[in-house]
């Protein structure tokens, strides 16, 4: 759709513009995609782990 | 914004429990929970004597995981009659038929002299009233040791071990406050550093700095503040990502605030992922294979640590009792 | 660059320029002179230009508004210019609001390029009150760039709501929404009432060096700088 012109000769935006410009001055908001990752899976309520002992393996959920 | 209408969340963290519905609903999460370890009571058995010390190491946790849950139940009272009992029997059978009487706890004393697991798992069976004369003798030797008092670990494991010797009334406890100073959390850090593994440093220093709950008034009042402060925007971000395990702790940190938010959205969302054997999963939804119990046990305790403090609490100010 | 603005990105890359030339401006302290319209080399109703301009609304001023730079006719062309062709959608609260704060600029910047009628009654902030704190946190994102060293009822309406704000600034910044996060962060700055524990200061500048992707946030992180540094 072509610009139109007003009476004082300046072009009025077209609606898609408007529709634009609408839309980024109020969008909304983005997903939070970002994780951290889950090195200690099933971390314990209790440090009760040996402190003398390497850190054990921990059981993976399965996704 | 997510698809989700957030419910109001109390501003400065008033006690808005949103009623006796919201009280009764944070209750049964709990009450199920329960249910749910009792059913699967077995995954808390010690492996074979054959087993490596890995997995000998691996089966401790759980069972003074239960203890610990089982002590905060009892003292806290506000399970129902059934409830209270199907966590006696539970812990019953983890003292007597699990550990031995204690026994396996001395077995490992004798193997590995200087681990604390025995105390930490220990701990809890001695203040639901179980005991083992040749464990706690043991205990005492190792805690007078310099290794001991000098073994390296993270500042919040260390603060655990120093509230445990002064549960087990092994020492008086005075080295808390200097065990506390060197935590992440003690430094009231900037909050939106705060990701998956500082989230449970937190929330560890927490409970054992308040003993599990027994001692909400060992949070000092600028750490408290600190929590209610940004507590409410860490809950947000595990409740979206649905990681009930770790959402489940921060509620329990909320519930040991002195004026909890009990945010309604997140304990419906966390009540709503609890699966209908009572289970609750580690994160998103429970996937459909086998031997779970490894990966199920331990948000499902947490949720009866949460449900128990959260109840607590709400009954408390509905009493308009001082918490 | 197309005129209908229907390929998106016309409009979003020059927002993205005009954000990026505001945000130098704010950082360098009035060191170069500014004039938008001519280095953006566009005639004066190019409708494009015309559209990115009311999305950064008052923020177009905003070197004006900040340190005291003389506002060139080409830019006051250009706000009013904005400010006409793209009349306020009543229904919109950030519509309405940063469409009051473009034409309250031109007012204040330069009589002559304000729209013929006079700067209406600032819109409401009744939802301020009573919306959570996600919401108020992504309602007053959209209106950063009211929050400058001019007052509006905005203000006392976000330093009402500082400890919530600033957990939407928590928020925003582990979704690594830097945009939003530098736009709360400099509601807090201007409202100066952000909880030390915050950090605040130190957050944007992570959002600084980590969020240059979005200028919008650049130059968020910009003014909120030099509100924390109580320039004008």
């Amino acid at each position: 759709m072509l610009p139109t012109k007003t009476r004082a000769g300046v072009t009025a935006p077209t609606d898609e513009l408007v529709e634009e410009v609408e839309a980024l001055l109020s969008p909304t908001e983005a997903d939070g995609t970002f994780h951290d990752t889950a090195e200690c899976l099933g971390a314990l309520l209790g440090g009760g782990e040996g402190l003398l002992s390497p850190p054990t393996p921990r059981p993976k959920p399965k996704k | 914004m997510t698809g989700e209408t957030p419910k109001r969340v109390p501003r400065g963290g008033g006690a808005d429990t949103g009623g006796a519905g919201a009280t009764a609903l944070m209750h049964r999460v709990g009450s199920r929970a329960v249910h749910w370890l009792e059913e699967h009571r077995g995954g808390f058995r010690a492996p074979d004597r054959g087993a490596s010390a890995d997995e000998v190491k691996e089966f401790f946790k759980p069972v003074g995981e239960l203890a610990l849950m089982g002590r905060v139940l009892t003292r806290e009272g506000v399970a129902g009659t059934s409830q209270a009992a199907q966590m006696r029997r539970l812990l019953d059978f983890a003292w007597r038929d699990v550990l031995d009487g204690g026994g396996l706890l001395a077995w490992m004393q004798r193997g590995e002299p200087l681990s604390p697991v025995p105390l930490e798992v220990y701990t809890a069976f001695r203040e639901l009233g179980y005991h083992h004369p040749e464990v706690e003798r043991h205990a005492r030797l190792m805690v007078s040791t310099r290794s001991w008092q000098a073994l390296e670990t993270l500042p919040s494991r260390r603060l655990g071990l120093t509230r445990h010797e002064a549960r087990a009334e092994l020492t008086s406890g005075t080295a808390t406050a200097a065990a506390l100073r060197r935590t992440w959390l003690a430094q009231t850090p900037e909050p939106w550093t705060v990701d998956y593994h500082i989230a449970y440093l937190v929330t560890h220093t927490v409970f054992h700095l308040t003993d599990w709950g027994a001692r909400l008034d060992a949070l000092p009042g600028d750490l408290a503040d600190y929590l209610t402060l940004w507590l409410p925007a860490w809950v947000d971000e595990w409740r979206e990502k649905e990681h009930w395990d770790l959402l489940g702790e921060l509620l329990v940190v909320d519930a040991m605030l002195p004026t909890p938010a009990f945010d309604g959205t997140a304990w419906q969302r966390f009540a709503e992922a609890q699966g209908p054997d009572g289970a609750m999963p580690l994160e998103r939804t429970r996937s459909a294979d086998g031997d779970e119990f490894g990966t199920l046990y331990h948000p499902t305790l947490v949720a009866v640590f949460a449900s128990t403090m959260a109840t607590s609490r709400a009954l408390t100010a509905l009493n308009g009792s001082p918490s | 660059m197309t005129t209908t603005g229907r390929n998106g990105s016309a409009v979003h890359e020059t927002v993205q320029r005009i954000a990026h030339t505001v945000a130098s401006a704010l950082h360098n302290g009035g060191g170069n002179p500014f004039d938008l319209s001519a280095s953006l080399i566009t005639h004066a109703d190019d409708p494009v230009a015309l559209a990115a301009a009311r999305v950064l609304g008052a923020d177009v001023l905003a070197p004006w508004a900040f340190l005291g730079m003389p506002v060139s006719q080409g830019d006051l062309a250009l706000a009013g210019g904005a400010a006409r062709a793209f009349p306020p959608d009543t229904s919109s609260v950030p519509s309405t609001w940063t469409h009051w704060g473009l034409t309250a600029a031109l007012h204040r910047a330069g009589p002559g390029g304000a729209p013929a009628a006079v700067a209406a009654a600032e819109p409401e902030v009744a939802w301020a009150v009573d919306g959570s704190w996600q919401q108020i946190t992504h309602r007053f994102a959209q209106l950063a760039s009211l929050a400058g060293p001019t007052a509006t009822a905005l203000l006392p309406a976000a330093a009402a709501r500082a400890d919530d704000l600033s957990r939407g600034f928590v928020r925003a910044m582990r979704r690594q929404d830097w945009v939003q996060a530098a736009a709360v962060g400099r509601w807090l700055a201007a409202a100066g009432c952000a909880p030390a524990s915050l950090g605040l200061a130190a957050g944007l500048a992570l959002v600084a060096q980590v969020g240059a992707g979005d200028a919008r946030a650049a130059l968020h992180v910009r003014a909120a700088q030099a509100l924390a540094r109580g320039e004008r």
